[in-house]
């Protein structure tokens, strides 16, 4: 059987692509202060919404780091796409070992992000905010500065969050694959 | 599989530049952007993890606070409009005003208070919130609230404000939920005279 492609890391390539643009639109993780909300943040690899009183902030350094994972996200799925195409290459292995980690990585570092995101608060400042759900966060009297004040807070998971999860298994599966794709063809015996 | 002079293969070579072209690829997806970003910001390396935004929020909201409340008050105290009182129920409605000094609108969901004379700390009733209160950015709501005074408050004011036409009171244990985010001040907020006639 002659196996041309890999057709696993073809559909990584592709839905990794689609991920980045997803991405763009949608947040992976959300948080919402209040209701109607006077703070928000929406938060993917590639794009950061925070936003305080109907004022919209951006963090430089976050901006650069987004587009840093835009970036390589993009270059990964090109390079995933190229060696799907042509698997058999002797330089098929680096454009594999390149590419099939990229959205993997992503995924691993946003749950840490997010995990420290929620729970740093609370060893600075006193409080916490919760992975998913809705909670009334209490802020330490120090910052309220004697007044009792405790805040609504909504966060969770969107869609887009799962299907990176998914991408990042079309990527481990492509690796996986690899080695039955560049293998070579079996010789008849004589 | 051509060998070059110096043995190398030409499928060699092809390795060797497609794994450098990946590490460029690799050091300038990260270095290029947050390079350039560190690059725009060397005179002031705080910019880079607390926005300039942020400043205006505190130092714009602060000024306008000031301007629009006054130096006596804070932002929670209510400025008093008027009164009614019901003997027969023994109810009374209180109408004030809240000036919303952020650029964003608030929902005042909930409000409600123990009503208390200043001059002896007599609790004379509770107030509280009648309905949901939207005030938007820069304006100033009406806000209505309703209570109802006991039989012990109406003896403390026949014995100790005899022939008193208004009493001094403040509110205290005042809980206020705007946007769903609770604020409870147990220091006594002034709120002046009322009538009580």
């Amino acid at each position: 059987m002659d196996r041309k492609y890999n057709w696993l890391a073809l559909v990584a390539g592709i839905a990794t692509l689609l991920l980045i643009v997803v991405s763009l639109f949608v947040p992976w993780w959300q948080l919402t202060v209040g209701d109607p909300a006077i703070a928000n943040a929406d938060l993917s690899p590639v794009y950061m919404n925070f936003g305080v009183l109907g004022t919209s902030l951006t963090i430089p350094l976050v901006w650069a780091l987004n587009l840093a994972t835009l970036l390589s996200l993009t270059a990964g799925a090109i390079v995933m796409l190229i060696y799907a195409i042509k698997p058999a290459k002797p330089y098929s292995k680096s454009l594999l070992g390149f590419s099939w980690n990229k959205p993997l990585f992503a995924v691993v570092l946003f749950a840490i992000e997010i995990v420290l995101l929620t729970v740093l608060p609370n060893a600075f400042v006193g409080f916490s905010f919760p992975l998913a759900g809705s909670a009334s966060v209490q802020l330490p009297q120090s910052m309220a500065e004697g007044v009792n004040i405790s805040i609504g807070v909504s966060t969770g998971f969107v869609w887009p969050f799962f299907f990176a999860i998914i991408v990042a298994g079309l990527g481990v599966a492509a690796r996986l694959y690899h080695q039955r794709v560049a293998a070579p063809p079996l010789q008849p015996m004589k | 599989m051509t060998r070059n002079t110096n043995g190398a293969t030409e499928e060699g070579i092809e390795m060797q530049i497609v794994g450098v072209i990946l590490l460029l690829i690799s050091i300038g997806t990260v270095v290029g952007p947050v390079g350039a970003v560190v690059y725009l910001h060397q005179d002031n390396l705080m910019q880079l993890v607390v926005p300039p935004e942020i400043n205006q929020i505190i130092n714009g909201n602060v000024v306008a606070l000031n301007d629009a409340v006054g130096t006596d008050q804070s932002i929670l105290a209510p400025v008093f409009v008027g009164a009614q009182i019901n003997n027969v129920s023994r109810t009374f409605t209180v109408t004030v005003n809240f000036t919303n000094t952020f650029d964003y609108n608030f929902t005042l969901k909930g409000l409600s208070s123990t009503v208390v004379c200043a001059d002896h700390d007599y609790a004379l009733g509770n107030i509280g919130l009648s309905n949901i209160v939207e005030i938007h950015a820069g304006e100033t709501a009406q806000i209505t609230v309703t209570g109802a005074w006991t039989q012990e408050a109406e003896n403390h004011v026949i014995t100790e404000h005899p022939n008193a036409t208004s009493i001094n009171v403040n509110l205290t244990n005042l809980v206020m939920n705007v946007n769903d985010i609770t604020i409870e001040q147990n220091e006594p907020i002034s709120v002046g005279d009322i009538p009580i006639t």
